[in-house]
């Protein structure tokens, strides 16, 4: 049978914050409206389709002192307490969010005790925690700091000895990956029977945290490498407007270069289960530098040069033939002459074609383009976004829901955190860059792979070190 | 494990499919089924590559299984072959022609005029090496450039207008005609073509080979058509071959630059066949001025066997060891792809790492007893009217309960004030209660011979209406004389300076509803006001 634990507490104490922070799961309703929750939902943990832990979210008490009387008059064996309690009042409607609530504790769940720490202990609080501690059953208390307005914990915390093999503190606005970490570490500790699987869950959640930074990695990695590579041109007529075209040239850049980036956010918050949450990074213009890099004129693909050297080989190729068909008396000349003919030939006839479409389809022509931009600065820029989104994404716990960030105030977007990059990871970052950006013909895009298996590496690190993963 | 180009080009197809996926859903399911896949292949694998290259047979039948039986996409990988096999097909086929054609009607012989064998095998052999050499000094030249940046040329021309017109020209054009090979294939034709010219830099070493190999196949062709049409003419029709020459150059010289070109078969074919004597050169020399009738025939014929073998070595079999030179190259540029680049290491990491999922379950196990509850949350238009009117107190002697945990002595003369101030009321008693009937026999007893016009329960705001309070509040209500009423005075967290409950406190609301929700008009429900 696999760990189980039934999330209980009052009703408006965050118990479903604290089971979507620990689930990743930010599609659980958490609402400030007390008893939202209605009926127990279980969240069982998978590592390649086998069931490890299950977490049950579980409506409030509705009757803890009515219940806490049936326990303390409850004259039966005391393991079955909770079991006989279930039976008896199964049927009845006042004790239904009682009996169901409890329902996981009888199948042997581990109880987490939710509350919270800004309101003081009642009555109410401590015929539950009597209750919980009557059923026997191992339990830990968590202490959820819902608001910094007031602060009871040291209240809590000394009731919480009287009933509890263990308390933790637990913030499930702030929660984020290492917290949710040690807090299945704390629960290692209310019974050792569940020692090996849970610490089977620690190493299933820390490998799969890795796996998402190796792929947060990658994707960056393609991002970059595609937002450096990219660029735009458009055919220029005769009578159009350059600077419209200049203008229209820089919009579709940049709005390629953000569909881009848009991609990997995307990506970023789907692998970290964030399906509510927006995190929206400041807007920048990546426009500083003129990016036009040059105007070509093409055909099929090929600038004047090539097609000019094309013409010759093709008017030579003829002009062979010519040869050949009068049987070698006129050998070598129609050759040359083909040759300079077919060059000729080839950028004035091609200059007709260009004007021309064949079918629909474009051949070539006068093309003015932009990008790609080679400036190192951009690539600081795509890397410092990168990671300032995983930063903001990884730290939004799952269980937050009213409070929404908004965009400006922000510490780390100001400075980014190739600003703290040492002079080998600066390295490393130019490495990189002229890897990518490096012109190559005839082999594969790039040559030094080792500079983009070291870059990537650079921001692996940067992305454990950000997650305090390690 | 044999790689091929297209199933690199049908990998890079599924993957790109793969990461498409926009759902969390769909994510999941496809690391699902990935590290699916990877237990089944798990013990065959040794590198990540062939990892790779197992995942693509499941990946591929399961696309299949995906898409419409009636539709028959084809995968851009085979897209790629069948458009290259054809173009080979025909490019070899004009080349074949071509050389047939230009050898036969090069080889027109009507008894005038001897075949000038030097103008032949300028053409047929000459021409063909010199091209041979500039496809080789090309290689040279890019595998310098492969190591030296600045050695690197500018690009090949014929690479590039194949490029072209295979992979944009071509594959528009097909889409146009609606060719119903392609016609349920449109997407992955856009994709081959978008493939090879978006990710040109990223392939363009894999497709070197392949457009090198074409136009070797086409230059080889040429020649054996060439080869082709000269045997023919040798033994459909009469030829006769000469040499001549405005120079002094005498038959022993012309016969020691054969023997040379003749090296490569001289060895192992007999010397009559390998290349003509002394003597047949002598007599095949053609002087316009003394005609041919001088000739002897069996020297103006002893040519053809020399020229076939000299096409045959000189032309077709390095074009052909080309080929095969072509054939390593591309399985050596397979062997080298980088499959450690981004795309590819997601899947890798997906495979490689086991899939944690969650799942979550209702257990709707109260659906038949929640019938019988109050809900706090349901209300209709005119439950919203009759919870915003504030109601108002009436008589003035009041019986005021509280909990002695909650409310201190200070604090309860706090509000016992603020209820005499700001409503007015007389405070004549207070009663000490615990919230369980049982507990408090001696409160419901007070309650029930109290004189008092109406009872003030105090209540913090924050601490939820539980059934267990309501049920208690009722329990009062009950016990007190018919028709006082009940008042639920809720003031903030004890704790706090100012006890004073705000209007639109949430938790007020949800007080005012489930008070509402216990049908009892003289149950009601008040914030305290400093």
């Amino acid at each position: 049978m696999i760990p189980e634990f039934a999330v209980l507490g009052h009703p408006n104490e965050g118990k479903s914050s604290v089971v979507s922070t620990l689930t990743e799961d930010d599609q659980i309703k958490v609402s400030r409206i007390p008893g939202e929750t209605m009926v127990s939902r279980k969240y069982t943990v998978r590592i390649d389709e086998k069931e490890i832990i299950r977490f049950v979210d579980t409506p409030g008490f509705q009757v803890p002192r009515q219940t806490l009387a049936w326990f303390k008059a409850f004259g039966g064996d005391p393991t079955r307490i909770v079991e006989q309690f279930i039976d008896i009042h199964k049927k009845d409607p006042f004790f239904a969010d009682e009996c169901e609530l409890l329902r996981p504790v009888a199948r042997g769940a581990g109880i987490i005790y939710v509350v919270d720490g800004s309101r003081p202990v009642r009555d109410d609080d401590l015929a539950e925690m009597e209750i919980l501690r009557l059923t026997g059953r191992p339990r830990m208390a968590i202490i959820n700091a819902k608001t910094d307005e007031k602060d009871y914990t040291q209240d809590w915390k000394l009731e919480f000895r009287k009933h509890f093999n263990s308390i933790r503190l637990f913030n499930s606005n702030r929660a984020n990956f290492m917290e949710r970490i040690q807090m299945l570490e704390s629960l290692k500790a209310i019974d050792q029977e569940w020692e090996p699987e849970l610490s089977q869950v620690i190493r299933a959640f820390k490998q799969d945290w890795q796996k998402r930074n190796r792929l947060v990695t990658a994707l960056i990695s393609q991002t970059i490498e595609k937002s450096l590579l990219f660029s735009v041109s458009e055919v220029i007529q005769s009578s159009s407007d350059q600077e419209e075209i200049k203008k229209r040239l820089n919009e579709k850049y940049e709005v390629h270069i953000k569909k881009i980036e848009k991609q990997m956010f995307k990506k970023i918050r789907t692998l970290f289960k964030h399906t509510l949450f927006e995190y929206q990074l400041t807007e920048y213009s990546i426009l500083k530098h003129d990016l036009f890099s040059r105007q070509t004129w093409e055909l099929l693909g090929l600038t004047k040069e090539q097609l000019a050297a094309a013409g010759a080989v093709v008017g030579g190729t003829m002009g062979a033939v010519i040869d050949t068909a009068a049987a070698g008396i006129t050998f070598g000349v129609f050759t040359a002459l083909g040759g300079i003919l077919g060059a000729g030939s080839a950028l004035l006839g091609g200059k007709k074609i260009t004007k021309k479409k064949i079918a629909g389809i474009w051949l070539g022509g006068d093309k003015l383009k932009l990008g790609p931009n080679k400036n190192l600065q951009f690539l600081y820029i795509l890397i410092d976004r990168g990671l300032i989104y995983y930063s903001n994404i990884i730290n939004r716990p799952h269980g937050r829901r009213d409070l929404q960030d908004q965009p400006g105030k922000r510490k780390n977007e100001k400075k980014g955190y190739s600003t703290g990059f040492t002079a080998s990871q600066r390295n490393i970052c130019t490495k990189f860059f002229k890897a990518v950006t490096g012109r190559s013909f005839g082999r594969s895009l790039i040559k030094d792979k080792k500079a983009i298996s070291n870059f990537e590496e650079l921001i692996e690190s940067v992305l454990n070190d950000v997650s305090g993963i390690y | 494990m044999k790689i091929r180009l297209k199933d690199i080009i049908d990998l890079d197809y599924l993957i790109s499919l793969d990461d498409a996926l926009d759902s969390c859903e769909d994510i999941q399911s496809r690391a699902t089924k990935d590290r699916r896949i990877y237990h089944q292949c798990k013990t065959t694998f040794q590198t990540e590559k062939t990892l790779l290259f197992s995942w693509l047979p499941f990946r591929k039948e399961e696309f299949f299984q995906d898409v419409d039986k009636k539709r028959l996409p084809l995968l851009p990988g085979r897209i790629f072959s069948f458009l290259y096999i054809w173009v080979v097909y025909i490019m070899v086929f004009f080349g074949f022609i071509a050389g047939i054609s230009l050898a036969y009607s090069f080889l027109a012989y009507h008894g005038a005029h001897p075949i000038n064998v030097t103008v032949f095998m300028a053409l047929f052999v000459v021409f063909q090496v010199v091209l041979i050499l500039f496809v080789l000094m090309l290689l040279v030249r890019r595998a310098i450039g492969s190591k030296n940046r600045e050695g690197r040329f500018s690009g090949s021309l014929i690479h590039m207008v194949l490029f072209s017109l295979i992979f944009d020209v071509l594959p528009k054009i097909l889409k146009k005609t609606g060719w119903a090979v392609f016609k349920n294939s449109l997407e992955t034709l856009e994709y081959t073509s978008s493939l090879i010219r978006m990710k040109s830099r990223e392939y363009k070493n894999l497709l070197f080979w392949p457009f090198f190999m074409l136009t070797s196949a086409v230059a080889l062709s040429f020649s054996a058509g060439a080869l082709g049409g000269t045997f023919f003419r040798v033994i459909v029709s009469d030829m006769a071959f000469g040499w001549q020459s405005t120079l002094m150059a005498t038959s022993s010289k012309v016969h020691g630059l054969v023997s040379f070109i003749t090296l490569p078969w001289s060895w192992f074919i007999p010397e009559h066949l390998a290349h003509p004597s002394l003597e047949q050169i002598e007599g095949s020399r053609i002087i316009l001025k003394d005609g041919i009738s001088v000739l002897a025939t069996q020297d103006l014929v002893s040519w053809w066997p020399f020229i076939c073998l000299t096409i045959l070595f000189y032309a077709v079999i390095p074009r052909g060891f080309l080929i095969v030179w072509g054939l390593l190259a591309q399985r050596q540029a397979i062997r080298k792809f980088n499959f450690n680049r981004p795309r590819f290491r997601q899947l890798i990491v997906r495979m490689q790492s086991p899939v944690l999922g969650i799942d979550a379950n209702e257990i709707p196990i109260r659906t038949t007893i929640e019938k019988n509850l109050p809900h706090l949350h349901e209300g209709g238009i005119k439950e919203t009217r009759i919870l915003k009117a504030e109601p108002e107190m009436c008589g003035r002697k009041t019986l005021i309960l509280a909990s002695k945990n909650v409310y201190s002595n200070t604090i309860i003369n706090k509000v016992i004030k603020g209820i005499e101030q700001h409503l007015l009321l007389d405070v004549k008693e207070l009663v000490a209660v615990n919230f369980n009937t049982e507990d408090d026999t001696d409160a419901v007893h007070k309650i029930s011979v109290s004189d008092a016009d109406q009872v003030i329960l105090l209540h913090e705001v924050w601490q939820p209406p539980i059934r267990g309070v309501l049920h208690y509040i009722t329990q009062i209500k009950a016990a007190m004389p018919e028709g006082r009423p009940l008042w639920i005075l809720l003031t903030r967290d004890v704790g706090q300076e100012d006890l004073s409950v705000d209007d639109n406190d949430m938790n007020y609301d949800v007080w005012k509803k489930a008070i509402f929700k216990l049908e009892n008009p003289d149950i009601r429900v008040k914030r305290f006001v400093e």
